[in-house]
């Protein structure tokens, strides 16, 4: 008998109202790892990555976050399983009436026992490994997109979850921010042993940072594997992500 | 009959031809050889032209084209146009409205279990409950509707006063009329007052900042922690609210009582007795129900407005519609609470 998974979905179908935009979703994710969810727009990769962090229920199906069914257990027990989880969301999300510093505390604050000391440094050190520290004075309306991305991501790890979700955390950064953002997740997997989730379309990323990929097309997932596997399948969908939209030419000398 | 179109401007191009689709030819042939280009809006425009004379039952030729008009007529994608969903019967309309309203019902519910449940587990010494928050909403509920609660409530007295004194003058019962401002203030106006003000200043205030935080996914990111947004945004409004609005209700009575104070002063010779008659008749049964009425109607304003901030949609209006929303609900239900209080008090008597 295996041991429990990080990250486990069953069967699982999720949408919005009545409209269903997943189906049949399996998949299971371990400890330790890098795992980009990839798909066209609209494939269903940010509504999955909801229904991860409890955030839409799904219409049928488990999600399960180490081990524990998440929309089975009572609220107080969920909120324990989401406490050892951070979130990055597409926007930065940060609280408006908060400082930079504030912000990054704030998980420290409501999750833990911990004096007010300790969690300042921890997330001086935190804002310091992302290089935003000399912003922890200011306001989140006083920085830019990609500072925020980095403060936002300072404070889903402040407290070293087991498991960070990422919502196309590069998406509107520029080169020299991405590759802070690609740093810190590498940096996340093997000197933290976290595993992280990186819903994203940035295929540079998920080319290097990613040990597996899962790729979602046509209402499910269409194909899981390491990016160097999905390069050379022979599937249109894959193909159209890792390389464009396909041509019949290149379909066919594929085929020869 | 041949009809020959010498330049792509839309508006003339579809007047013209539906001059010629009343004449209801068969067939209408359009001579496009003097077209040397044509873009997205000539294509757009040649194409709504052709389905509607289609639907009138004309057919459309398209004649002495280009290559390279042909080519991006061909080019150009043409999507069928978007099937509108039949409109619902009266019937289903009425049974999605029901719906909507009975499940808004369960939500508001749930969110007031949920507040009650956060306020006592605050009370009894909850590590993570943010009593600064309550502080801090202290300040912008209470102190800074502070001068415009008495000063509202100094004049609404004076003219109540005012008005009442020059009535009860042809009777000669003028002596009572302070002691009807007094009792009046106290059981009912200053609170009305106070709701009034909190419900036009504070709701929106709450439905908007709520709404802004659903909008840039705040509360998504307390929901993840694990935190509710009930338990960590609303319970500490409520908490503040209720310790404002019987405040501000106390001060609105006196300052309604100074202004009543003020016009019998310059009215009435005797004012002295008036006063004494005022304070001989005055209950703290009278002040009891108003400060009863005033938690009532925060409580009725804070959870209409956070009700109303909290699902408002994602939408570019949402927050602007949360905040009238908040005002409209809250004014309403002020009214139905404060009819029904004061309907039991007086049976009661």
């Amino acid at each position: 008998m295996s041991s429990a998974a990080l990250v486990e979905l069953r069967d699982v179908v999720v949408g919005y109202g009545e409209l269903p935009i997943l189906t049949g979703v399996d998949l299971r994710i371990d400890t330790g790892e890098i795992v980009s969810v990839i798909g066209g727009s609209g494939s269903g990769k940010s509504t999955l990555l909801r229904a991860m962090v409890g955030l839409l229920e799904p219409a049928a199906g488990a999600v399960c976050l180490f081990g524990q069914d998440l929309y089975a257990t009572r609220p107080r027990s969920r909120g324990r399983l989401l406490s050892r989880v951070g979130v990055l969301f597409q926007s930065d999300a940060l609280f408006s009436s908060m400082s930079v510093l504030d912000n990054v505390m704030f998980p420290g604050r409501k999750l833990t026992d911990l004096p007010d000391a300790v969690i300042q440094e921890l997330a001086l050190i935190e804002l310091a490994r992302l290089g935003v520290a000399d912003l922890a004075e200011r306001m989140p309306q006083e920085i830019s997109g990609g500072q925020a991305k980095r403060v936002a991501l300072a404070r889903a790890n402040v407290l070293a979850p087991e498991l960070v979700f990422c919502d196309e955390p590069t998406s509107s950064l520029d080169p020299i921010n991405a590759a802070v953002l690609g740093r810190e997740f590498t940096r996340l997997r093997d000197d933290q042993g976290s595993t992280v989730i990186l819903v994203t379309h940035d295929m540079e990323m998920v080319r290097t940072l990613s040990d597996r990929t899962v790729v979602l097309a046509a209402g499910g997932i269409c194909a899981v594997g390491t990016p160097a596997t999905l390069e050379r399948s022979e599937d249109l969908d894959v193909q159209a992500l890792f390389h464009g939209e396909p041509t019949r030419e290149s379909q066919e000398s594929k085929r020869a | 009959m041949d009809v020959r179109l010498d330049a792509i401007r839309p508006r003339s191009l579809l007047h013209e031809l539906e001059i010629h689709a009343r004449t209801r030819p068969a067939v209408l042939r359009l001579d496009l050889s003097a077209l040397r280009q044509i873009d997205s809006t000539g294509v757009a425009t040649l194409r709504a032209v052709t389905r509607r004379l289609r639907r009138s039952g004309v057919a459309v030729e398209l004649h002495g084209a280009t290559p390279e008009v042909m080519r991006v007529l061909a080019e150009t994608p043409e999507p069928d146009p978007p099937k509108h969903p039949p409109e619902p019967g009266v019937l289903e309309s009425l049974g999605r409205s029901c719906f909507a309203w009975w499940s808004g019902l369960l939500t508001l519910a749930d969110m007031v279990i949920e507040a009650m449940q956060g306020a006592a587990g605050a009370v009894v010494g909850r590590r993570t409950f943010a009593w600064r928050d309550v502080v801090e909403q202290l300040e912008l509920m209470g102190a800074d509707a502070l001068p415009i609660a008495a000063t509202m409530s100094f004049l609404l007295g004076l003219v109540l006063d005012f008005q009442t004194w020059v009535q009860m003058h042809y009777y000669g019962t003028e002596s009572v009329v302070l002691e009807f401002v007094g009792i009046g203030m106290a059981r009912g106006f200053a609170p009305f007052i106070v709701a009034i003000l909190l419900a036009s200043r504070t709701a929106p205030a709450i439905a908007a900042q709520l709404s802004t935080m659903e909008m840039r996914q705040e509360n998504d990111v307390l929901r993840v922690m694990g935190i509710s947004p009930v338990r960590h945004l609303v319970v500490p409004r409520l908490f503040a609210i209720t310790l404002v609005t019987p405040a501000l209700s106390l001060i609105a009575t006196a300052s309604g009582i100074l202004g009543g104070l003020l016009v019998t002063v310059w009215l009435d010779p005797h004012w002295m007795a008036a006063f004494e008659t005022m304070l001989r008749e005055m209950t703290l049964g009278d002040l009891w129900l108003g400060t009863v009425k005033s938690v009532l109607f925060g409580w009725v304003i804070g959870l209409a407005s956070a009700f109303t901030g909290l699902h408002s949609g994602y939408g570019a209006l949402s927050i602007g519609i949360a905040a009238t929303r908040a005002a409209v609900a809250s004014i309403l239900f002020v009214m139905i609470v404060d009819s029904i209080v004061t309907t039991l008090w007086t049976m009661a008597q």
